[in-house]
């Protein structure tokens, strides 16, 4: 019965070290994932409105960006590259006799490549002569199509978009499910920048996204901007409200920083039920100490030497151990592929990976040591008279 | 030189019970030379098994030397002693003390797994054994499934495993009824006539007539 109970706890125990080690990571994975979808490394702006005055210019003064300063940012030598995008939501979308509402939004062929909009072999994505041109050409995402279009092929076809008709030139990739950015393009269709500002009319863009030409230097490149667009729109550069900075890189650290803070977290729990339980197979294997006590008597009296009844107990603790552990390993490993199937939004796919094993092994590894190490020194240094005593 | 197989001096063994030291062994002094079959007798008490467990290695005398073959044993090392219990010396137990879970085989083959000796000379020797004990159709029984007798057959036939000068058997007829008992001193016999040095507890006055030379203890001293 005890030995049940701590065959239990071991087992319990290295399943809930496995299986948070295991989420934590999917967790991880999972994050960078859609973080590459917003495009590594890059930096996103959004006008906002002045809280301080400058040069007597009140507060409150809305700043806004316009197509010409992508180009101007473009310009300085610090910047790779840069985007713009203006967007509105609710749009009807017609299809033949079917229709529905989703976002509409302008790009520049740069913000697609920055935030890694991916188009469907068959098609091809918003380019610079569209934009040029004002084509009425549109890359919906998988949503849109899969709503309008079902099976059927979408990509050389004509939508209406706001009853006006665009020809669909691709399709985005099935992406990763939205939870943590809300800034996914699963229901978003892209048109051209300049189609898009015609259409409604529109003289400022939303949002401009660039991203530095050294990495390294993403902080001395981010006040570059900020001072560039002061300058530009007449504002104080240390005017945080001015303009709405995120920066991916910044997030980036973020992401590994809680994940690994979740990790620590969920990894001391496991420790501590390893804890437990591994003071249960001490408690044990004390217990079997004493019963076996003669049995030791009777060995030390034909020689055994203390060395070989030390092995002997560490090697039983080892073996409880090992049970539970492997009893662990199969409960993680089964929950892991039932927490696929059921695909729990947020979690991402949590695998018993290398990692997650060998961090379970290491912490498995040290508990039967230490559970077995004392009650083994303990049987290894008995009065061989008194244990022969021993009834 | 001296061809006294055993030699002790002055022994004296004292237990710490609480406050008060009770003493068991109050000065003892013989010498055993090889080859000789002792008989060591006395009452209850009087310091037999305490005597038999420091000429076995198994305690340390509180005062006093012990030579075996020439060597004092009291200042080695445990595992140096473990050894010599090993190699040296072969024991018998009034209550046998088989282990339980292993067959009478296992049993008669374990010192010979202490000592390191390999797995097919070990079965070698092993049948060997149980062939002079009588019992090698039982090789295959765990104890439960013996008789007392047959269980002391094995313990002998274990004590023997690994070629002993010594055999130190405390009280071994002890748990049997007489004619079995006298069946087993008839193996104690035997050994000694193949050279054994025999060292036997009893409380028999007929097991101990057979013995060449007694050993009387009284309250911890030789009488
Ligand atoms: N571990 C011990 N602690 C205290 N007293 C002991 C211990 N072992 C033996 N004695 C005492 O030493 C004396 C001799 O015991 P023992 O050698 O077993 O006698 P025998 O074998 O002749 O019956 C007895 O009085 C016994 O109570
Ligand atoms: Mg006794």
């Amino acid at each position: 019965m005890r030995a049940f109970l701590t065959l239990f706890g071991l087992t319990w125990g290295t399943t809930a070290i496995m299986l948070m080690l295991a989420i934590g990571e999917a967790n991880k994975n999972m994050m960078i994932k859609q973080m590459s979808y917003l495009g590594e490394n890059t930096v996103s702006l959004r006008p906002g409105h002045t809280t301080m005055t400058f040069k007597g210019l009140g507060k409150y003064r809305r700043i806004k960006f316009d197509i010409e300063d992508v180009d101007r940012l473009k310009s300085l030598s610090c910047i790779d590259t840069a985007g713009g995008q203006v967007n509105t939501g609710n749009i009807n979308m017609r299809y033949k006799n079917k229709e529905a509402a989703f976002d509409l939004a302008g790009i520049q062929p740069t913000w697609a490549a920055l935030r890694n909009v991916l188009v469907n072999d068959d098609g091809r994505g918003i380019n610079q002569s569209d934009v040029i041109k004002k084509r009425r050409v549109a890359v919906l995402g998988n949503k849109i199509k899969d709503t309008l279009f079902g099976k059927e092929k979408a990509v050389g076809k004509n939508i209406f978009i706001k009853n006006s008709p665009y020809l669909i030139v691709g399709v985005l990739k099935p992406k990763y499910e939205a939870t943590f950015f809300k800034e996914m393009h699963e229901d978003t269709a892209f048109i051209p920048i300049t189609t898009f500002m015609t259409m409604f009319n529109y003289n400022y863009i939303e949002s401009i996204v660039y991203k530095p030409k050294n990495i390294a230097e993403n902080k001395q490149t981010l006040s570059t901007v900020t001072h560039f667009f002061a300058r530009l729109k007449s504002f104080n550069p240390d005017d945080k409200n001015a303009i709405r900075i995120w920066d991916m890189a910044d997030s980036s650290d973020f992401i590994n920083n809680f994940t690994l803070g979740l990790q620590v977290f969920m990894g001391i729990v496991g420790v501590f039920t390893m804890i437990v339980a591994a003071v249960g197979v001490a408690n044990i294997m004390n217990v079997i100490v004493e019963e076996r006590t003669k049995e030791i008597g009777i060995k030390m009296a034909l020689g055994i030497k203390r060395r070989a009844v030390m092995f002997q107990f560490i090697f039983e603790s080892f073996l409880f151990i090992i049970i539970g552990g492997v009893f662990g390993f199969i409960i993680s490993k089964i929950i892991c592929a039932g927490l696929k199937i059921a695909h729990i939004k947020g979690m991402g796919e949590p695998e018993v990976t290398l990692y997650v094993a060998l961090i379970t092994t290491i912490v498995l590894g040290m508990a039967a040591f230490w559970a077995g190490f004392f009650p083994a020194k303990r049987a290894s240094q008995l009065d061989p008279v008194e244990a022969l005593r021993w009834q | 030189m001296n061809n006294s197989v055993i030699k002790v001096n002055n022994i004296v063994k004292e237990y710490n019970t609480g406050t008060v030291s009770v003493a068991a062994l109050k000065g003892v002094s013989f010498e055993i030379k090889k080859g000789e079959l002792i008989a060591v007798t006395g009452r209850s008490g009087s310091g037999k098994s305490t005597l038999m467990h420091i000429i076995g290695c198994l305690d340390q005398p509180t005062r006093g030397s012990y030579f075996l073959d020439n060597i004092e044993v009291s200042s080695l090392h445990p595992n140096k002693l473990a050894e010599i219990r090993n190699l040296k010396i072969g024991f018998v137990f009034q209550s046998f003390n088989l282990l339980p879970y292993l067959s009478a085989f296992g049993n008669v083959e374990l010192p010979m797994i202490f000592a390191g000796i390999e797995k097919n000379k070990r079965e070698k020797r092993v049948n060997e054994l149980l062939e002079l004990v009588g019992m090698s159709e039982r090789a295959l029984h765990k104890p439960t499934e013996m008789s007392g007798g047959e269980q002391q057959r094995i313990a002998v036939a274990r004590s023997l495993a690994n070629n002993p000068e010594i055999i130190l058997a405390d009280e071994p007829t002890g748990n049997l009824d007489s004619k079995i008992g006298e069946s087993i001193m008839n193996l104690f016999m035997k050994l000694w006539e193949s050279g054994k040095t025999i060292i036997m507890i009893t409380h028999d006055p007929k097991v101990a007539d057979k013995c060449q030379r007694k050993i009387e203890l009284l309250d911890g001293e030789i009488l």
